[in-house]
């Protein structure tokens, strides 16, 4: 019998073993991906490969791992030796996130025998294939986006072999900085184990079992209690990407969140077929999205280990977009993983309208340039990724300008951005009236406009949300879509696909302008001074105050025109019957709601800790 | 006849440590903080002190840390604040860095705009990344938005503008349009205040710097003339986050400096102490009632960064690198639905407090439990009824945890300190692992009015050298403030694109001329001022620095040689921060900085024990080993240097509680610390 205090103190331990792995993976690495941006993750599993701690910067890392360790380990149990390692990024082993992020997981021995797993996921930032960084556009195969590892031996003793790492950097860009990471990896792995064997001595081997036993049922018996507090019910979402890069025609994925009593199914049953382009997910990634969206409703935030995930069933049919075939493209995944934990929330809402947020810019909008430096003739390649509106809460406004979701990476100040590459940053600002408007707002979402000077500038977007606006809840409105725009407000503005790769002549100015988040509530239930608030800092226009909002203000005078506001909100009451029947069907984002939920709604309104 | 002074204001207490040099004695006190007008707690605790001993002429030297700016900041408090900054640019500020703070709370916030959009202006005029204009200034432009922000009755405005720390032309330009102005309103550049890329932080940095010295201005204004009141003519100091002291008119100008300067102080009373006692290495753990703020001192130095944060809002200036970790005395401890004792990060903090305080805390908290082990005495912190209120204390404990568990009272609260530990244990590690160190070569200073309690432990399950409690651990942090040097640093971009020794050379004399300017202001002599030239490098291609010294005098031109030996350092310190180094690669010179320093006079005291014997008697204390035991107690103040204590035992005195646990030996120094080992 493990006590509660013996059991949190376990739990201590675990996490400070998967600590110290990922800060000697950030400390130690190469490349700024991993160090600054975080792009890393860490696991650790018992001898059984039962997954009992982690240490999450990278969501999606995690559930490849999950997927992965006991793919790739548990048939090579036998010949395993104290100090291998096994390298990964192929997901027809188990799961991967897409190439550039590559595994490594080493068996933990202590006597001559197997007591657990160690296993760490990196991004880097190149792993070969025609693009550099691995996300290209326009791929059709997983071949043509790098170097595909199918978890090899790659190490022994500790110690890397040497023929294959030179296979391993002669496919990719910067071969010295990847041997660093490699090398980190290396070491984060080679910690853990020393950590974990010491916890396994101090505890045995039974006694180690036992804990790990109770962690992972204390862990499921949290989970489930949370779950048992959400309404029973079949709830529905469906949402369209604007296309995969290769045919441009909108995809469909649908989701049915299915809760019966203390367990959640998630049914993308539906969803559209695989895709030519790189527009597909693999499960393990659809897993860690739909987790990202639970675990952001879920009241508190508890342990990740297997109790936390065996309540879940995940249903992703073969064959389609989120389950595609072992050698489809697949870098444009967290399109799709930024979309489903939007969706996740709005299948809730009606069930669970106090905790849910309205949709948030949804797309990762992932932006590269490349070209010639007319500085100093040499050849460059940048990424950006960009930030748009956070979907508007019960209680407050959707943020302005964040990543959501899965995505948390931090922008690059123009300061250092125009020293590496020959443009100049012409706007960097929240876009007005981008938000959906609500009782509460959405987050605004930001226009970039970059000027490419002196040279011929290749402009390639990795994006989404530019046909199908991200959708209000409760009578919210939809925020607006994504643009990216060449050359805008002149006569030669261009609007480019959302999957495109464009040329730019000198001089051209390239426009990123990112999704706002939907609003919540009526937009003529906003307090009205918040209205005035917002049009005095120029977040909204007078004329979206006056024809969405029905406040009437005087921008100069900062005053609002209480008998106009009156009469303006009476009218448009008039004009459009009050629409209190949730989620806002227009936009092009259906939503159904089956009526059986409605049912539960009504039966455990208020229900609500 | 000389007295020093050092004044620590927290969010409960004003600390008060004086040292009188003549008597060669100590003497501390606490008195209530006062947070409508601190200046009250300050002036309180003063009098308390001269009242009790000392005449206000004989003091010599005072010095203090301020929660004043650190409170401005937190609580948004802010004056109304202006900003003029490029064309298309005026939402950099907003957009900040565009992350989140919480990864998984959908209803999490990202920091406060601190200026709103309304006050943001835009003005057009270019430069680029070498500082060479591309499109001039828009004067006209310029003197609208002046014009529209002296409308809007602003306190000041900040002037920021892209790559202004490579050429502030633009900047001094809409300064000068500023004064054109003609109605005195306050200004101020980011190429002044911050000359360092990266213009969403230069921006911050210099909008804080101003809201905070706003504050601050008026906070240092009426505690001077409240001071002069008292009769008091020494200069005032003001602690910074750097661990250095300036004067109170140079503490206002450098405003965001003296956020978090209490903690700051707390790392350079480690860092005094440690060196005293013969430990190059310490890990300073400053346990008070809601959290526990770690620092590191290695080969004799705190290790210092220059970016830190406050309300999730970045602030880059040279600083001692604190860790604040959610442990305290006030934890909160709890049974969670999964039957799991879960303890902190949330506190009950002073106010209701723990339930043993009787301030109408419900919820039991780390030190109740310390409390129902015996290892607190309940006579040092409770007024009223005793045996009641210790009571309801095990009545309520036994309620919330101990049954649920299934344990008894006194496992359970040994349960809750054994749950505390181990957090503090594993982030103490995770801390000093991600500063490259390894905390087995550490000694582990304990102090905060919690902080002595759990040393032991931690330290064992971290393997540890050993533990010093300090003397007067509960004030500590404001002891740190008597022998904190005077401090200055001055820092700016390199501004060059490509290495030229000359250039190079030119800039570090224009930074330290200015480090020598600031104390000739403060009226120090220069022969009494070194200085150090420092630079942040980095790998080309890197987008973080390291900082590394340059050896030598400032006098020396730095050569080839010169720089070849601080490259050396950059190498040794990576390998060291990394476990890597690329002695190939070609590093980058990115920002220049000088720190000067004159050294406060250290005091010394010896222990004057007087009479009496340091044994208090014996109580029951429970220890994991024994369970309860009789215990001997110990009166810290009386403890004479070379006294040895065989646990289990427990030191008392004040401000705090010492526990020494079974086969731990207590030694009292030469210098009153104990050591624990």
């Amino acid at each position: 019998m493990v006590s509660g205090d013996e059991l949190e103190i376990f739990r201590h331990e675990l996490q400070g073993i998967v600590e110290e792995m990922g800060v000697t993976l950030e400390r130690t690495s190469y490349s700024t991906n991993i160090k600054i941006r975080r792009d890393y993750s860490c696991a650790l599993f018992d001898a059984d490969c039962r997954h009992i701690a982690q240490f999450t910067a990278a969501p999606s890392q995690v559930a490849a791992l999950l997927y992965a360790t006991p793919a790739i380990m548990e048939e090579r149990t036998d010949g395993l030796q104290p100090g291998d390692g096994f390298l990964l990024n192929d997901p027809s082993q188990g799961g991967a996130v897409h190439l550039p992020d590559i595994m490594l997981i080493s068996p933990v021995f202590h006597d001559g025998e197997v007591i657990g797993f160690v296993g760490n996921d990196a991004h880097h930032v190149d792993i070969g294939g025609e693009t550099p960084g691995g996300i290209p556009a326009d791929s059709t195969s997983l071949y043509g986006e790098g170097l595909i590892i199918p978890g090899v031996k790659a190490v022994t003793d500790w110690e890397y072999d040497e023929e294959m790492l030179r296979i391993l950097t002669r496919n990719v860009r910067g071969a010295e900085m990847r041997i660093g990471d490699y090398q980190a990896q290396l070491g984060s792995n080679r910690i853990g184990a020393r950590r974990y064997r010491t916890l396994f001595e101090s505890y045995d081997r039974e006694g180690l079992a036992e804990h790990v036993d109770e962690l992972l049922s204390y862990t499921e018996k949290r989970v489930r209690a949370e779950i048992r507090r959400l309404p029973d019910g079949r709830y529905t979402a469906e949402d369209y990407l604007d296309g995969d890069g290769i045919d441009d025609e909108p995809v469909v994925v649908k989701l049915a969140v299915v809760i019966e009593d203390d367990e959640i199914t998630f049914d993308f049953t539906g969803t559209a077929s695989q895709n030519r382009g790189p527009l597909n997910s693999n499960p393990s990634t659809v897993f860690a999205a739909v987790m990202m969206a639970i675990r952001s409703l879920f009241e508190e935030d508890l342990p990740q280990n297997e109790g936390f995930y065996r309540p879940f069933e995940l249903v992703t049919p073969e064959g389609t977009m989120v389950n595609p075939d072992e050698n489809a493209p697949i870098a444009a995944t967290g399109e799709i993983t930024q979309r489903v934990p939007d969706m996740v929330i709005k299948s809730l809402a009606e069930a669970i309208p106090d905790r849910v947020i309205a949709a948030t810019k949804g797309t990762v909008v992932n932006v590269a340039y490349g070209g010639t430096d007319p500085r100093d003739g040499e050849e460059y390649v940048y990424y950006e990724t960009f930030a748009g509106g956070y979907g508007a809460r019960p209680t407050k406004d959707g943020m302005d300008a964040v990543q959501p979701h899965l995505q948390n990476t931090a922008n690059s100040p123009i300061e250092e951005v125009e020293g590496e590459i020959p443009m100049y940053v012409r706007t960097y600002a929240l876009r007005q009236d981008s938000a959906g408007a609500g009782r509460y707002r959405g987050g605004l979402g930001i226009r970039r406009d970059m000027e490419f000077y002196d040279h011929e500038a290749s402009f390639t977007v990795l994006s989404d949300r530019s046909k199908y606006a991200p959708w209000g809840l409760f009578g919210g409105e939809d925020a607006d879509p994504a643009r990216y725009v060449i050359d805008p407000d002149t006569d030669d503005e261009r609007e480019v696909g959302s999957k495109s790769t464009n040329r730019l002549a000198p001089g051209q100015v390239a426009s990123i302008q990112t999704p706002g988040g939907g609003g919540y509530g009526d937009p003529l239930d906003r307090d009205a001074e918040l209205v005035l608030r917002d049009v005095v800092n120029g977040k909204v226009s007078e004329e979206e105050a006056r024809d969405v909002y029905g406040v009437v203000v005087d921008r100069v005078e900062r005053d609002i025109d209480n008998e106009a506001t009156e009469r303006r909100r009476r009218e448009l009451r008039e004009a459009t019957p009050s629409e209190n029947d949730g989620v806002a069907a227009d936009g092009g984002t259906a939503s159904s709601t089956d009526t059986d939920a409605v049912d539960n709604v009504d039966s455990e309104g208020g229900d609500r800790a | 006849m000389s007295v020093r002074l050092g004044v620590d204001i927290g969010g409960t207490f004003t600390d008060i440590v004086l040292y009188d040099e003549t008597g060669d004695r100590v003497y501390t006190t606490k008195t209530p903080s006062t947070p409508e007008a601190f200046e009250q707690g300050v002036v309180d605790g003063i009098e308390k002190v001269l009242d009790e001993s000392v005449d206000v002429g004989d003091v010599s030297f005072l010095s203090h840390g301020t929660t004043v700016g650190t409170n401005a900041v937190l609580e948004g408090e802010l004056p109304k604040i202006g900003l003029v900054t490029n064309e298309g640019l005026r939402d950099v500020l907003e957009i900040g860095d565009q992350t989140r703070p919480e990864l998984y709370n959908l209803f999490t916030d990202k920091p406060p705009t601190v200026v709103p959009r309304y006050l943001r202006k835009e003005v057009p005029g270019r430069l680029d990344h070498l500082g060479e204009e591309v499109d001039p200034l828009d004067e006209a432009a310029a003197t609208d938005a002046i014009t529209d922000l002296l409308a809007e009755d602003v306190e000041s405005i900040v002037v920021s503008l892209l790559y202004s720390y490579l050429n502030a032309d633009h900047e001094q330009r809409v300064g000068a349009l500023i004064e054109e102005h003609g109605d005195r309103t306050a200004y101020t550049l980011s190429s002044d205040v911050y000359p360092e890329i990266r213009e969403y932080e230069r921006t911050i940095t210099t909008v804080l710097n101003e809201a905070v010295k706003v504050k601050i201005r008026d906070y240092v204004e009426n505690l001077e003339s409240d001071l002069a009141d008292l009769g008091l003519d020494t200069a005032l100091n003001i602690m910074h986050i750097g661990g250095g002291l300036l004067r109170a008119d140079q503490a206002v100008e450098s405003a965001i400096r003296t956020v978090l300067s209490g903690p700051a102080a707390g790392a350079v009373a480690t860092q005094y102490t440690s060196e005293r006692e013969g430990s190059a290495n310490a890990i300073g753990m400053d346990m008070g009632g809601t959290s526990t703020d770690v620092s590191i001192v290695r080969d004799g130095e705190i290790i210092r960064t220059t970016e830190g944060e406050i309300n999730h809002l970045p602030i880059k200036t040279p600083m001692i690198d604190l860790n604040t970790v959610g442990a305290g005395g006030g934890s909160i401890a709890w049974v969670d639905e999964g039957d799991a004792l879960r303890v902190g990060p949330e506190s009950a903090g002073a106010d209701p407090g723990p339930i043993c305080y009787d301030g109408g805390g419900e919820r039991a908290t780390l030190t109740d439990a310390n409390l129902l082990l015996g290892r607190i005495n309940p006579d040092n912190f409770l007024g009223g009824d005793i045996d009641l209120i210790v009571d309801r204390t095990r009545q309520l404990f036994r309620e919330q945890i101990a049954e649920p568990l299934g344990q008894s009272v006194e496992e359970a609260a040994q349960s809750v300190v054994d749950v505390s530990n181990a957090s503090l244990t594993r982030q103490i590690r995770r801390v000093t692992v991600e500063r490259g160190e390894d905390p087995g070569t550490y000694v582990l200073v304990a102090f905060g009015g919690a902080g002595p309690l759990h040393a032991v432990p931690v330290a064992e399950a971290l393997d540890m050298e050993g533990v010093l409690v300090p003397n007067n651990p509960g004030v500590f942090s404001a002891s740190g403030l008597l022998v904190a040097d005077v401090r200055v640093d001055e820092s700016h971009s390199y501004r060059k694109p490509d290495l030229d020794f000359d250039v190079l050379n030119e800039q570090f004399d224009e930074l330290v001329g200015e480090v020598y300017q600031r104390f000739t202001n403060q009226a120090f002599e220069t022969e009494k001022v070194s200085v150090q030239r420092v630079i942040d490098m980095r790998y080309q291609g890197q987008s973080y620095e390291l900082t590394v010294p340059v050896p030598g005098e400032t006098t020396d031109r730095i050569d080839e040689d010169l720089l070849a030996e601080t490259e050396q350092a950059f190498h040794d310190k990576h390998r060291r921060m990394y476990g890597h180094a690329r002695t190939s690669e070609p590093i980058e010179i990115v920002i220049l900085r000088a720190s000067g320093t004159v050294q406060s006079p250290k005091h010394d005291p010896s222990i004057t024990v007087e009479g009496g014997t340091a044994h208090r008697g014996q109580r029951d204390v429970h220890f994991p080993e024994t369970g309860g035991v009789t215990t001997n107690v110990y009166e810290r103040g009386l403890l004479a240097a070379g006294t040895t204590i065989e646990g289990p035992a427990i030191v008392e005195e004040a401000s705090s509680t010492t526990m020494v646990p079974p086969d731990v030996t207590a030694t009292v120094t030469e210098y009153g610390n104990l050591l624990l080992d």
